[in-house]
Parts: C-alpha cells; structure tokens; sequence
C-alpha cells in the first residue's frame, strides 16, 4: 500500500483540492464544471509551467494532468510532481487522448489512474466516479484498466507518430550536447539528460527556473544577451571564450525556436577538456616560443601556405630584416635533401650569408604549419672554403714541392759529399807532394803511397754514396700521374664509441672499394690497435669514453705516430674540428655530410698530405745523415767528430805525431738558458761556434760535442802546445761579449786537455774520458781554466 | 593540359648551392614541363631589386607564378623533380 492510499482513506467524504492541467480551454472548463458540482475547491492550468508556478503555494489532493502539453513533457512534469515532497502523496489522474496508442507505463511513473480522453459524456461518468471513490478505482486501475477506453480504439497514425517522437526523444536524451528549451521570458521549460546534468539540478529545481539564474553574477548579462530572442543565430558564446558552470567550460548557441510560441532552443556544449587541451598547447606553445627566442639559430615558423607566422630575433638578425616586414612574407616550403640544407640570405644590407636549414613539422593553432631553424653557418663555410683551396693548392704544389724538396735533399747531399771528398782528396794530394819530396826515402814513399791509395778508397766510396742516392733515395714520384690513388688498399681503423654511429661509418666506407675497416670503441683500444695493425689512416670520434679527440692527437704524437688523422665531428663543431687540426689532425668530417664523395675526397686529400710529409721528413732525415756541421754553430757535429777522431788517431800513430784531444764546457751555461730563455742560450752557442772557428787552425777539427760542450781535435799538437793554444781560448772567451737584445752575455769557458798516448792500443772513448777527467777538474778548481791530464805521455 | 606553367627560380651568385639549384631544377624541368610553360633563372646578385619585388628571403626559391595560387618551395634542388612535386606540377 502506498502513501497515497493511505492519504486516500481520509480524504474521501471531504472536500477536496483539485488541480487541472490541459490546454484545451473547454476540458479546463468542463472539468471545472464537474469537480466544484461535486463539491470539491478545483484550479485550472494550461501548461507545465503554469502547473509549477501555481504547485509553489497550490498543493493539491488530486491532480488532472494532460501528458500531451504544449510546453513539456507531460510525464516528465509527472515526474517532477512526484519528486516534490509536499506532493509525494497526491492523487494523480493521467488523462490524454493517446493513451491507448501509448500503452504508457504510466503506473511505474506512479500514476493513480489512468483515464483516456473521450466523449464528454463518457468523461463525465469516470471524473464523477473517481471523486466519489478514488481508491477503488485506483485499484481497478493498477490491475491494468484504463478509464474511459470503452467506445475508443487505437489510431495507427497517433501510434507512428508516437513512435517517431520516442526515437527523437531517445536521441535527444542521449545527445552529449545539452539541449534546452526556454520559454520566450527565458525559463526552462525543457532539458534533456546532458543539460540536466551540466546544470547539476534536479528536473524540479529547474523548470521553469529562469535559465540565467543557473549562472554566476559575472556571467548572466552574456548568458541573457545569447537567449534574447533577436540574436539568435548571431550570437554565440563560442569555444574559445566559454562561460563556467560547476567547475566546467560550456559553449552555448541558440536556434530560432520556429514554433509561434517564439520558444528557444539552447545548445550547450562542455569544452572543458577541449580548453584545458588547447591552454595547455597554448602554453606549451609559448614556452616552446620563450625557449626558441632565445636560440642562436634563426627560427622560423611557416604556415601551410608557407607563409612566416613567427620569427625569433636570431632570425630578425640573420636575415637583416625587420620583424614587421617579415611576419606575413612568404618564405616557402622547405625542400631539405637529407637532414639539412643551405641557403644563400641576402640580407638587406646585401651582405651575404650562408644558412644551414633544418625543419621539423609542427601544429600549430590547429593547422599544420613548418618550424625552419637556419643557422649561420658563413663562417664555417669560409672556412671549409679556405681548407677546400688549400688542400687544392697542396695537391697542385704537391709534385713541384716534391721536387723541390728533392733538389734541395741533392744539393745538401752534394755539399755534404763535397765536404767528405774534400778531406780524402787534400789527404791524397798533400801524400803526393810528400812523396814526391820524398822521392828517395823508398820506406817514406811506400807510407805516402799507403795514404794515397786509402785516401783513394775513401774518395771511390763516397762517389758510390752519391751514386746510390741518385739511384735510390730521391727517385722521382709518380711522374705524371695520380700520387695516391685512393682504389689501393686503405686500412682504416675507426675510433669509434658510438654503434649506431659505427653502423653508419661501416655502411659507406663498405661501399668504397679497397677500404679495410678496424673499430676500436676506446681510446685504449685506439692506441693498442694504432700499434699493432699500424693502419694508414684514423677516422676519429672527437669525443668518445676516456677522453676527447685532443688526448688522443697527443698520445699519438707521444707514440711519435704520423698516421693520417680524420676527425668525425657533430653538427657544429667545426670550431673543435679546426683546434683539432692545429693540433695535427688533418682534415675533418661532419657526421651529417658523411658520404661517400666527401669520404674519399677527404681521405685522397689526408692521404696524399701524408705522403708529402713523409717525404719531406724521410727527405729531411737523409740531409741530416749526411750533415757533418751542427746547424747552430757551424761546427762539425759529434758524428763527424767521432769519425775524425778515429781516422787522426791511426793516422797520427802511422806517422808517428802528436794528436791532443781537448774538450770544454761553458761555465754556468744553464744560468743563461734560464734566466734569458733559450734565444739567448743559442745566441751563446753560435757565438762560441764563430769564437772557436777564429781560433783554430787550419788543420784542427773543431766541433760541437753536446749541447754546451765542444771538443776540438788538433793534430800533431802535443799535450803542452794544446794546453797554450787552449788557453788562448780561454782567454778569447772570457774576453769575448756575445751580443744579446738585453745586453751583452759574458761567459767563461772550462778546458780539458789530453794527448793520444802513442803505442797504448786504448779505447777511443778512453782517451775521450781522459779529456773529460781533465775538464771537471778545470770546474772543480773554480772554472774558466785550463786542466791538462796529468797522466799524458809524450811519446817521441 | 591546363594552364601554362610560369616558373622562377631565384638563386645568389654562384656558389655551390645556387649551381646544384639550377642543375635539378633546368633538369627536372626539362624533362617534365618544357613543353608546357616557362622556367627564368635570376641570379639576385646582378638584380637585388628583384629580391624585394618578388619578396625572396634566402635562395635557393622556386616559385610558381602560374597556375595560381602562387606557391613556392625554398631550401635544396639538387633532385628538382622533388621541388616540382612540392609544387604540385607533374608533367
């Protein structure tokens, strides 16, 4: 039993209030008439509406409710009705013309009694009896009766169309856009389940409330000018510029409401997630701008018609234009070829420049749109220009370089070998003379003719030196043609950490014909395998694990390596790649231009200036092989003077001469060096070198026997003839002021003396030591003096 | 066959970029269009009023004069048939 049959119990003999709702004016009449001729107080309603306003102050017992009303949906007033608390008792008579095409599941709505709508006559009996007993007739009615039905029959057309509106209302309950609609003073008169929601009401708090009322004060006068009437259709509330309502962002439109009641339709549409997205790109897109402001790299972005949109200042910069001028100009669809691509910018000024353009393809304020980042690269460009016509000038130098060199190697050979014939050959003449002086003395003459003959061997073995350096040692390079020629194997040792960056090294170099590849993923790796495969050419990752590409230069020049060096550098790096190269890489690569015609272009290149270096060094090598003068002094050098000590000391033991040997040191030679720096010390040296040249004689052989200590050999000298002379240079030296920018050097010389001891078969380094003993008595006596070796023999 | 084709291309002197733009672009264009409009060279070099008039920020541009809407496609020729696609023309 529910509340209204409890209510029922009591109400029945008592009069009665009775609410009618319809909008057909006669059945309000008619009803009026029945209901206050029974007795009962009774009030009419035309509309949904007007039933809400009226249920505020109005509460009924029984209540005539039309479902079909011209402003709402009669079971959903039904339903609101049935919500309010001070009408959750009433007793609920349902009444329409179609409820027999409905076949309405009007009792699960909580409807007391069902009644169709039919002759008035008919009508009359069911209203007058459900007054006089409203229970039972409650009762016949929840077991399936529907008043009233008895000369009616269901209509086919009603049906079809009630059909079709369940389908229209299905699809608009079930809508995600909130549909309302309000009456002409701009109450809700209607909302489907999305609007309801969006509103966060109940059905009964809102219909009929003034829609406006829903929002917040702020917003009212936008919300009221959208549902006025006149500016529907041309005005909206759109989704950029939404309205809040709980916490959430709607868009709203009006459609004209047709209808002659001038009733309005609202659309709401909840963009709060479509906002929250759009604000985050939006931030998102301003920061992204913040960041690219302050790039280096001119930065611009191109619609889809590549038209510029915006432009950071580097761009502003880099392409001497002014922001106004250049935000709406066309730039164009980029076209890349690979990664990047260069561009010529002739600035307004008609400065020109070189750009490196990469792209990347963005959205932007919806629409597809090209962010270009151009960097200059003008510099490096020039640079790699000045490298590219350098290597050229090389290559076109190269042979004649060569040649050169090699008439240079020749004649310093030859003046060499001049220099050694000349010994043998004055030797070989002045033996002729002594045997024609001698012509009688038969024991004189053979010693003579012994000279002559080993002068003659000495002079015959040089001559075949000269002969095999022309030969051999500077045969003339690949007359013509190609000096190095890329397609003979090339062992390649990669130092590489990076796989993915060995994978790309590995594909091009595989397509070159000839080229042997090593990986080494370390430095360590690097050094070992640079050892042991002694590869002709390193293609190196400046950076990688245990250090960067300057460590590596260095190590290598440590290990005294001269192996081709190719650096592979990022983007970028040029300024890198250029240090590297003054530290003695050779040329570079980026990894972005990393193909096969730089590749083998680089490689010719590095390969061929490696050559040339080699040449030039091997060249260098031989001219100080046969060098007999120390460059610095113009004295003879140690080489030399072993060979000349050797060669006087049997010569003055054949003949039966003295031969003394001194040896000297200039005093504190090291305070110079570092007090005046190392100009000053060399400036010492070849001064000493021009002293010591005026000093001796013609047949002394004066020489420069380390780095401040010279030896001097004087043939048939004895010990105490050697020791006089060497103190006259002593004296010359102490004398002597070697000019210098800071003022003139004085410095002073220590002397030990010895004398070959004829018929003592001693070592030649004995008699070196002697000399040496001699001379660190002369520095441990004070210095600037002459020590002669005590235990010297003059040997008659 | 539709309108006649009326093509641009700006370049800067002669550097390397400038002559791989003309190389691609004279090629693809050859190949495909020649028959059906024409393609100018201007170097912005020997007329820089040229750059202002055609609005021509960096070279290498090819631009499309017709048919319209005028488009253009700025950056690296050297396969001009790709800058030919980006303008939508096939031969």
């Amino acid at each position: 039993m529910n509340a209204a049959e409890v209510k029922l119990e009591t109400m029945d003999e008592k009069q009665q209030r009775i609410l009618v709702v319809d909008d057909d004016p006669v059945i309000r009449k008619f009803m009026e008439h029945i209901i206050s001729d029974a007795g009962h107080e009774v009030r009419s309603v035309p509309d949904g509406l007007s039933a809400l306003d009226v249920l505020h102050f109005y509460h009924p017992h029984i209540i005539f409710l039309d479902i079909v009303l011209p402003d709402m949906d009669g079971k959903r007033l039904f339903r609101i009705m049935r919500d309010k608390e001070e009408l959750d008792a009433v007793y609920i008579v349902v009444f329409s013309g179609i409820l027999l095409e409905e076949k309405p599941d009007i009792l699960n709505l909580g409807a007391d009694v069902l009644l169709a709508k039919g002759p008035i006559s008919e009508m009359d009996q069911q209203i007058r009896k459900i007054l006089r007993n409203p229970k039972s007739v409650a009762a016949r009615c929840r077991a399936g009766e529907i008043l009233g039905t008895d000369n009616i029959y269901p209509r086919k057309m009603t049906t079809e169309l009630l059909s079709s509106n369940r389908h229209f209302s299905l699809i608009l309950e079930n809508m995600s856009q909130g549909v309302l609609e309000l009456t002409p003073d701009g109450r809700i008169l209607f909302a489907n389940k999305a609007a309801v929601s969006f509103l966060g009401k109940s059905d009964a708090k809102m219909m009929g409330v003034p829609f406006v009322s829903i929002f917040d004060k702020e917003n009212r006068s936008l919300v009221s000018k959208l549902i006025t009437p006149q500016n529907s259709e041309s005005f909206s509330i759109p989704d950029d510029n939404p309205i809040p309502l709980n916490n959430r962002l709607f868009s709203m439109e009006t459609l004209p409401y047709t209808s002659d009641r001038g009733h309005l339709t609202v659309i709401m549409s909840d963009v709060t997630q479509i906002r929250h997205e759009s604000e985050a790109r939006k931030s998102s897109e301003e920061r992204l701008w913040r960041i690219i402001n302050h790039f280096s790299d001119g930065v611009i972005l191109a619609n889809s018609e590549g038209v510029v949109e915006m432009v950071n200042p580097a761009a502003v910069k880099l392409f001497g234009r002014n922001r106004e001028d250049f935000v709406g100009s066309s730039f164009g669809f980029p076209l890349l070829a690979g990664e990047t691509s260069e561009l010529d910018i002739i600035s307004r000024e008609g400065t020109l420049k070189v750009g490196e353009m990469r792209t990347v393809e963005i959205h932007w304020e919806g629409e597809k749109a090209c962010l270009a980042a151009i960097r200059d690269i003008t510099a490096r460009k020039q640079m790699e220009e000045d490298l590219r016509n350098a290597n050229e000038k090389i290559l076109e130098q190269q042979e004649k370089l060569i040649d050169e060199e090699r008439l240079k190697v020749l004649l310093q050979m030859s003046g060499a070998t001049a220099h050694e014939l000349n010994q043998p050959l004055s030797v070989l003449l002045g033996n002729i003379d002594l045997m024609r002086a001698a012509k009688d003395d038969p024991k004189e003459s053979a010693l003579c003719m012994d000279e002559i003959e080993k002068a003659g061997r000495r002079i015959s073995d040089t001559i075949k030196k000269i002969q095999n350096i022309r030969h051999y040692d500077t045969k003339p390079y690949g007359s013509g043609g190609r000096i190095v020629n890329i397609e003979q194997k090339l062992h390649v040792l990669s130092i590489e950490d990076s796989d993915e960056d060995f994978n790309v090294i590995r594909s091009v170099l595989e397509s070159i014909e000839g080229i042997q590849l090593t990986r080494a993923a370390t430095m360590e790796d690097g050094l070992r395998l640079v050892n042991d495969i002694s590869p002709d050419l390193i293609l190196l990752d400046y950076l990688f694990p245990g250090g960067d590409g300057f460590d590596f230069i260095r190590a290598l020049k440590v290990e005294n390596k001269d192996i081709p060096l190719v650096i592979l550098t990022g983007q970028g790096d040029e300024m890198v790649a250029s240090r590297l190269i003054q530290e003695g890489a050779d040329d570079y690569l980026t990894k972005s231009r990393f193909d096969r015609e730089s590749i083998s272009r680089c490689f010719r290149n590095v390969m061929e200036k490696g050559r040339l270096k080699r040449e030039i060094r091997t060249a260098r090598r031989k001219i100080s092989e046969m060098a007999t003068l120390d460059e610095l002094t113009g004295l003879y050098n140690r080489r030399f003077f072993m060979e000349a000590l050797e060669r006087e000391r049997a010569r003055s033991e054949r003949h039966k001469k003295p031969l003394s040997l001194c040896i000297m040191d200039l005093d504190f030679f090291k305070r110079v060096n570092d007090k005046l720096g190392h100009g000053a010390g060399d400036e010492v040296l070849a001064d000493m070198g021009r002293v010591i040249q005026k000093w001796s004689r013609q047949t002394d052989i004066p020489c420069r026997y380390g780095g401040e200590e010279f030896a001097v050999i004087l043939p048939e000298t004895d010990l105490e003839g050697a020791r006089i002379a060497c103190e006259r240079l002593r004296q010359m030296v102490a004398e002597n002021r070697v000019q210098w920018r800071t003022g003139p050097i004085r410095i002073t010389i220590s002397i030990g003396v010895t004398q070959n001891k004829a018929g003592v078969k001693d070592s030649l380094h004995k008699l070196i030591d002697r000399a040496d003993e001699a001379l660190y008595r002369a520095k441990e006596e004070g210095r600037n003096q002459v020590k002669a070796s005590e235990r010297s023999v003059v040997v008659a | 066959m539709g309108k006649e084709v009326v093509l641009k291309l700006f370049v800067a002197g002669k550097t390397t970029r400038s002559i791989r733009a003309i190389e691609g672009v004279t090629l693809a264009f050859d190949e495909c269009l020649k028959e059906m409009g024409t393609l100018e060279i201007i170097d912005l070099l020997e007329q820089p009023q040229l750059a202002d008039e055609a609005q021509v920020l960096a070279t290498p541009t090819l631009i499309r004069l017709s048919p319209t809407p005028v488009r253009r496609v700025i950056g690296d020729f050297s396969d001009g048939k790709k800058a030919l696609d980006l303008l939508e023309l096939k031969g």
